[in-house]
């Protein structure tokens, strides 16, 4: 790429010699050479988020541009150098519009935060990790046995203040970061070429081609044992790789314009999967009075009458080192192809259809080991999308017109088989010891979607006008039960809207949009016990509870994000107050609901407003000034789970 | 046999309120100098309410009280959650015709981020320039 706009330069430099010889000046070219300096105080991530160069007490600032138009050819190139990792390059060339050629590249740095994992700082801290219900001071714990003391050897003053932590479960967190200063360079590279051959007028055939690089260091996280309590943390190399490359063909023929495009797109994420040892899977947690008691523990192995490995837990530290946070390479083919009808001058019809294929390309590798943690599905998961959309805008009077449209969208992902060790259990509960229970996951992918609406406008006076649409939307999730989802989801929308021109230089605009929902995406079974009224619910577990029934078997309540009903108010004022001064004033106003839920209503209430004034008091000086304010509120469920043992 | 399931709730609100204030004035004071500044002020709070749970016992198959656990104190999950933060950003800029293919442009650039509520990422309080001046040749 840094060759290819060389060359432009070079070319660039070459016209712009040639150019010196006439006379006339048929280009323009200028360099601009300078330096910044350049510091920082305490942390640079907000204050400097995306400026990379106050890392450097001193920086360059390189700049040129270069324009030549002569009779048949244009030819324009612009560059920014402030330091590797911010820069900005643009060229254009054209031949008697014949031939046309556009690039562009843009480098930034974008600093990312680490997490330090604070709030998960409370392990099996005293009383709140539910270790002991007596804190044990760390000078009484040295007086306990020696042979006990070497057995619990997970007992420990973690956080040095005299007390002793135990191994129960609570919250805990394992930081194994090696970089601590996090930040992504996002590199774009842009590219068009347009070719209009006189023998074929109309036509018009395009490639286009994108790339995106997105290389640096983030962090990466895990759980670290069993559940979400537990997390670990590790510094995760990023290379990332996005191709796009679209031919196209345009053809204007008569009434018609059609175009047809393909694009294939490859995505690759470089090698580097960090790697966890997981957590010793173990039992609850020592309890008074009969500590040390025996940490419950079923009796492990791959035999009847045995679990496999270690404490229902899938993976622990028996299983050495184990990949995590992988993003997969994967690939995508689309052709879309869209047609526009000048049926008379006062209707028009467009129609378009999209197809495509998204296959995922680490899913069938098994890098170093089989299963899922590996990426090894026996199979290349491919997602495929099709939609046909179709609009018809008819001015039937003069002062009206209606936009009718429709849309139908159908989208399938691949299903997966998921395979798992045969389990046994000690107390050969006869519905599992001995059962296979891998399964066929069937994709959350799997939807079909229709849209309808119409749109009408009236313009009623030279000052007044109306606009009344509704819209229909319908969602069908193939695989929702399995999903634990909602299956259908029917939308309505209507929107009314009024522009007032009482007087030249001032215009007002009111709307007013209504959303129903039946049904709105919602997660059922997702969190809380019923009855939870009380605020707490409780399941003593015994050996013979299985984590499926007790835990995920509890959870009765459906939650959602999604509004039921939704009311959004909005009124805009531009004035044109005299020849200096322009004012602009706008309010949004929007209400949300849905008692769909259990426990709770979800609520929204958002207020957005602002003021803008420009003001040209002088031919010389413009002053632009304005505040904007936003508000919002939430009301959600927060609702926590507390597992002993 | 210890091992229980339990679990609290509540309904919490979570509120963001900003403000932007911004002003952008352009001027040629003299025939040969131009002069832009632009100058944005922010003011974000965010606050989610502290969830009210009732404590979390364990007992034993007597009814021995054997562990307690405190969601609130767990997670300090609304303190967390809090945002309260001022960001102030200044960009000025000159440009001087020294001759008619000549110009000198001095550019400066002052951003400062003043975080009063610490987030999951720490305290990210800082201020940071960048001075730039740049001589432009028109061939």
């Amino acid at each position: 790429m840094k060759r290819f706009l060389l060359v432009l330069l070079v070319l660039g430099l070459a016209f712009s010699g040639m150019a010196w010889a006439e006379e006339e000046k048929p280009y323009e070219f200028e360099v601009s050479v300078g330096g910044s300096i350049n510091d920082y105080d305490d942390a640079p991530n907000r204050a400097a988020e995306y400026k990379s160069q106050v890392d450097m007490n001193s920086s360059w600032y390189l700049g040129g541009k270069f324009s030549l138009a002569t009779g048949s050819t244009l030819f324009d190139i612009e560059g920014r150098y402030i330091e590797k990792e911010d820069q900005d390059y643009t060229a254009s060339f054209d031949y008697c519009r014949l031939f046309s050629l556009k690039s562009k590249f843009s480098r930034f740095w974008h600093r990312y935060d680490t997490d330090y994992l604070t709030n998960l700082q409370a392990q099996s801290a005293e009383l709140r990790g539910g270790t002991w219900n007596t804190p044990i001071t760390l000078a009484k714990w040295n007086t306990y046995p020696a042979p006990l003391r070497k057995k619990l050897k997970d007992v420990k003053d973690v956080d040095r203040d005299g007390l002793v932590e135990g191994s129960a479960a609570g919250l805990w967190h394992n930081s194994y970061e090696s970089t601590q200063k996090y930040g992504i360079r996002h590199s774009f590279w842009t590219n068009e070429a347009v070719l209009r051959l006189p023998a074929l007028p109309g036509i018009q055939i395009g490639f286009k081609h994108r790339f995106e690089e997105r290389r640096g260091w983030d962090q990466a996280r895990t759980l670290s044992k069993c559940s979400s309590c537990h997390v670990a943390a590790y510094s995760r190399h990023i290379k990332e790789y996005t191709n796009d490359y679209i031919p196209y063909i345009e053809a204007r023929l008569g009434q018609w314009t059609i175009k047809y495009s393909f694009m294939y797109r490859s995505f690759n994420s470089g090698d580097d999967v960090p790697r966890h040892v997981y957590l010793n899977a173990q039992g609850p947690a020592p309890v008074p009075p009969t500590y040390p008691a025996k940490a419950w523990k079923p009796t492990f192995g791959s035999s009847p009458g045995q679990f496999p490995g270690e404490g229902q837990v899938n993976y622990d530290y028996s299983n050495g080192e184990l990949p995590f946070a992988r993003t997969p390479d994967s690939e995508k083919w689309e052709h879309t192809v869209k047609a526009k009808w000048d049926i008379s001058p006062f209707q028009s019809l467009n129609l378009g259809f999209v197809y495509y294929e998204a296959q995922n390309e680490s899913s069938n590798e098994g890098e170093g080991g089989s299963g899922v943690l590996y990426g090894d599905f026996d199979n290349e998961l491919e997602v495929d999308y099709s939609a046909f959309t179709g609009s018809w805008h008819f001015r039937f009077r003069k002062n009206m017109a209606l936009t009718l449209k429709a849309k139908y969208h159908s989208m399938n992902g691949e299903d997966v088989y998921v395979r798992l060790p045969r389990v046994y259990n000690s107390w050969k509960d006869p519905d599992v010891d001995g059962t296979d229970f891998s399964f066929e996951r069937k994709s959350a992918y799997d939807e079909d979607e229709f849209i309808f609406g119409a749109d009408l406008t009236w313009r009623y006076s030279k000052s007044w006008k109306f606009r009344f649409a509704y819209e229909l939307e319908y969602i069908d999730r193939n695989n929702a039960e399995e999903h634990h989802v909602t299956e259908d989801t029917t939308e309505h929308q209507f929107k009314l809207a009024a522009t007032w021109k009482p007087r030249h230089g001032l215009k007002v605009k009111a709307h007013y949009n209504f959303l129903y929902v039946n049904d709105p995406y919602a997660y059922k079974h997702a969190v809380c016990p019923k009855p939870a009224d009380s605020g707490v619910d409780y399941t003593a577990l015994g050996e013979k509870s299985w984590y499926s029934y007790i835990v995920y078997g509890r959870r009765q309540g459906d939650t959602s994000n999604q509004p039921e009903y939704e009311h959004d108010l909005g009124l805009k004022i531009d004035y044109i107050v005299n020849a200096k001064a322009n004012l602009n004033l706008y309010f949004n106003y929007l209400y949300a609901e849905n008692d769909n839920t259990d426990f709770y209503d979800w609520e929204r209430d958002s207020f957005t407003a602002g003021i803008n004034l420009t003001f040209i008091p002088l031919q010389k000086i413009g002053i632009n000034v304005g505040y904007n304010y936003y508000y919002d509120e939430y009301t959600s469920l927060m609702c926590s789970a507390v597992y002993h043992g | 046999m210890s091992g229980q399931v339990r679990s609290a709730k509540d309904e919490l609100d979570w509120e963001n309120e900003v403000h932007v204030f911004y002003l952008n004035v352009s001027a040629a004071p003299m025939p040969k100098l131009d002069f832009s500044g632009t100058l944005s002020y922010t003011v974000a709070e965010g606050e989610m309410d502290s969830p009210h749970f009732p404590a979390v016992r364990v007992t034993n198959g007597g009814g021995r009280w054997i562990a307690g656990y405190y969601p609130e104190l767990v997670n300090n999950a609304d303190e967390y959650s809090d945002l309260d933060y001022q960001a102030l950003e200044l960009e000025l800029q000159a440009t001087y015709q020294i001759m008619d293919n000549i110009s000198f442009t001095l550019n400066y650039w002052y951003s400062d981020f003043d975080d009063d509520e610490e987030y999951v990422y720490g305290d990210l309080d800082g201020d940071a320039y960048v001075l730039t001046g740049f001589i432009t040749y028109r061939f």
